[in-house]
Parts: structure tokens; sequence; C-alpha cells
């Protein structure tokens, strides 16, 4: 930090470097208002002088590389001041509740139930790279109840091909902690076997899949085949299976979904509830060319 | 017989800046805006003549495509320092926290070449009449006429990207 700047206090440093930066960046970037204006003093000019020093520059080198020269050395300044002494995971934590976090920041935690993503034929690899360049992603940004277990993350990669059979998007789901996330579920949606010609958003993509492979779920006494953040009235419950229950499968066929809700004693809180019939998905996988464990 | 004014407003401004206003200004946007997307499409005669193509909104969303993944990207640069003063300013004034403050700066210092995109914000004039202000012309890249709004909501205008 410039010693002129460790010369006064933290809000009055703050003040100088942002009066500075008015001076040097164009109107039309910052925001001009009189609110914001400042008593431009002595401290002003020796920040400046400093800043020049460091940089090596004649104090009447206005040129625009001198200019480049400073703005970047005064946003420098700011960055040290505000983030010097700051844990930065506390930051990541903050921005990843929020779902603001840059994508490749978050922490992958892939899980023991990956296995089962990987038996349908997906590679970690994919699904990194889903999450670090996705070409889509819905943050879920829930209020109570669900706050704390209702911050999913839905990621959305394309991959194009000119054959037609061979397109498909990657959607991988997955819960929000802080900056670190737990990859929850994986799918392949091919276009030619799931109509997503409605889909708008990558919640929209997992409820036409589910509408092609999902099984019936009934909680309460609601039925569905996806549950998102429901608050269901509780009947008179005699066994707790009767709180959500899957509709039997076809003999043989597995499934695989997600099942997280809450008993709060009159209501039935669902996260997420949704069961796929993995069966019946990985065999039009296969059709594919996938590589699935059947 | 007097023209009709232009039934939009024209305003380039990079994706990060969309974000925090969005996020740390209740959707709230200030922008400088032209009636003209691209002067150089209209005649000599009018208000585009004294708009400079660089500093046009068409000018300014090909000069910042082109400077995108270049960290020594003056316009981008100047971007970053913009963001970070409009957050000083904000704490300052009690509107944002300490905590928002270190989120926003730790955002403009982390975030990829892809947030730093141009966008061009297409705004609804009829919308926003009243609150138009002239930009000061000594503070304008040229003569042509460009407006400052303080306060642009976010159902007041489309986002594109060309």
């Amino acid at each position: 930090m410039l010693n002129t700047l460790k010369e006064i206090g933290y809000n009055d440093a703050l003040g100088v470097l942002s009066e500075l930066t008015r001076t040097f960046v164009p109107q039309s970037v910052v925001e001009d208002k009189e609110i914001f204006a400042r008593a431009v003093d002595f401290r002003h000019e020796n920040v400046l002088t400093e800043i020049r020093a460091s940089l090596d520059l004649a104090p009447n080198d206005n040129s625009d590389e001198a200019r480049d020269k400073i703005i970047n050395f005064i946003s420098d300044q700011i960055s040290q001041i505000v983030l010097g002494g700051v844990d930065e995971k506390v930051v990541k934590t903050r921005l990843g509740n929020k779902g603001a976090l840059r994508p490749d920041l978050y922490e992958i935690d892939y899980g023991p139930e990956f296995k089962n993503i990987q038996d349908r034929g997906i590679r970690r690899e994919h699904v990194g790279q889903a999450l670090n360049y996705p070409d889509d992603v819905e943050h879920v940004l829930p209020e109570q109840p669900f706050e704390k277990n209702g911050s999913y993350s839905l990621y959305v990669k394309h991959r194009i091909d000119p054959d037609p059979y061979k397109c498909f998007t990657l959607l991988v789901i997955s819960s929000r902690n802080g900056y670190k996330q737990s990859v929850m579920d994986a799918m392949r949606i091919y276009p030619t076997d799931v109509d997503i010609s409605s889909a708008r958003n990558p919640l929209d993509l997992l409820r036409a899949f589910l509408g092609k492979y999902g099984q019936q779920i009934t909680v309460g006494k609601q039925t569905s085949k996806f549950f998102f953040l429901a608050i269901i009235e509780k009947p008179v419950v005699i066994q707790e299976y009767e709180l959500l229950h899957i509709a039997a499968f076809p003999e043989g066929h597995k499934g695989y979904g997600l099942m997280q809700f809450r008993d709060t004693g009159p209501t039935i809180e669902v996260a997420m509830a949704y069961a796929t019939n993995d069966t019946i998905y990985r065999k039009d996988l296969k059709k594919h060319g996938v590589q699935v464990k059947l | 017989m007097p023209s009709t004014p232009p039934l939009f407003l024209y305003s380039t401004n990079v994706f990060m800046k969309f974000l925090i206003q969005e996020r740390y200004q209740k959707g709230k946007h200030y922008v400088w805006c032209s009636e003209y997307f691209d002067p150089t499409k209209h005649g000599s005669y009018g208000g585009a003549y004294g708009i400079p193509a660089s500093s046009s909104p068409a000018g300014l969303y090909l000069r910042y495509k082109q400077d995108r993944g270049d960290t020594h990207s003056y316009l981008i640069n100047e971007q970053k320092a913009g963001i970070k003063k409009r957050a000083i300013d904000w704490f300052q004034e009690g509107q944002i926290t300490q905590a928002d403050l270190e989120d926003i700066i730790f955002m403009v210092d982390k975030n990829r070449e892809d947030d730093w995109r141009p966008v061009i914000y297409v705004i609804h004039r009829g919308l926003v009449e009243p609150r138009l202000k002239q930009a000061p012309a000594k503070k304008s890249a040229g003569t042509g006429l460009e407006y400052i709004i303080e306060d642009l909501a976010r159902h007041e205008f489309d986002m594109i990207e060309v």
C-alpha cells in the first residue's frame, strides 16, 4: 500500500482513491452524482505524486499509456485496502451462497453417489466442464424454510453435432454450500428422445426430462413427477413411507433420483424430489452409442 | 413539421456492470445513452453527425468485443476502476455493507473475461422520457446529443448481444 494512504484512515483512503478514479476515468464510465463529490485536498496530490513516482512517470506525463498505468495502480490499491487482511474463503462463501462466485472457484465434491452417474456414461471431466464452463446456469436462491437445504445449481452444457442423433444437452444438478458444490445428479438429454422445445431454462429442462423418464411420486395428497421447494400439508400419517411414496417401478427396473424432504409435523417440506426410471433411460442412452452399464 | 424523437435509446455496457447494478443497486442502472446506435448509418445532417463513431454504442460495442480477453485493454481497465469507484461511493453513502464492498472488489478482480463482454441496452424511450438528463457537453465525446439516466429499471430496457 502507498505510504501516503497508510497515513490516513480506511475511509479517507478509499475516498481519495475514488476521487482520483473520477479524475482519470471517463465521465460515462463513472457515476458523477453530486452526492458522491468529495473535497479535493492536498492528500489527493500527495497520493498522485507517490503513484507517479512508483510508476516512474513524469509529473506532466498525461499520455494515454500513463493514464492507463495510473488507473490500474489505483484499482490495485483499492483491492489491497478493501481485501487486505480479509479471509478469501469468507468472501467465497458469501458469493457461493448467492450463486455469484466465478464457476471454477467452487470446490466440487463428486461423492459416493457419483458412481450412478458414471454408470450412465458420464465422466467426471464432462461434469467438471459443465460446472466450470457452462452454457447456462441457474442458481436457486431459496427463501425460508429452504435456505439451508434448497441451494441448488443447475448447469447446462450443449453438445452440438451435425448429426442430430448425436446432439445432446448435459444437465448437472449440484447442491451449494458456500464455495463448495456437491454433484447430486447429471443426465444427458437428447432432443430426439425428450421434447425440450418449450424449455427456457435449466429447470425447464429437468422437468422435460422427468416428463419422459420420471416416476410418479406422491407427497401427502399430491402426486407429481417433480416436487421442488414445496410445502405440503401432511395428512394423518400411519406409516412413515406415506410421507413420500414413489410409484412402483416395473419388475427388474432400477431407479435413481433425489429425495430431500423434511417432516415438520404439520407439513412436509420438499426441497427436491424426483425419481428416474434409470433402466429405460440407460437403454435410450445406449441407442445413442453411450457406454452405459445396464 | 417537428420530427418525432426515436422510439429507442441505446447504451453499451459491460456485463459485469449489469450484474453489479442488479445485485447491489436493486436493479437500478446508471447509464449513458444515445438516440443513435450507429451514427455512421445516418446522414451528415441531424443529431447523429456529432457523435464520434468510436464512442457511439455501436463503436463501443465493437471495441469491447475486440478487447475481450486482453488483460491490457484500457477500456476494460477503465470499467474495472469505475465499478470499484462506484462500490466505494455506495459503501460510504451507506447503500451497501462492508461485506458487499469486499464481494464486489473480489468479483471485479477475479471474474472471467466473459463477464467483461459488451451488452447493449435497448431502452424504451417512452418509459424514461421524463428522467432523461442531457449529458454535459464538455464531458461528452463529441457534439452529438447523449443522455444520462440515473435510475434505469430492468423492465425499461432489453439487453441484447450481437
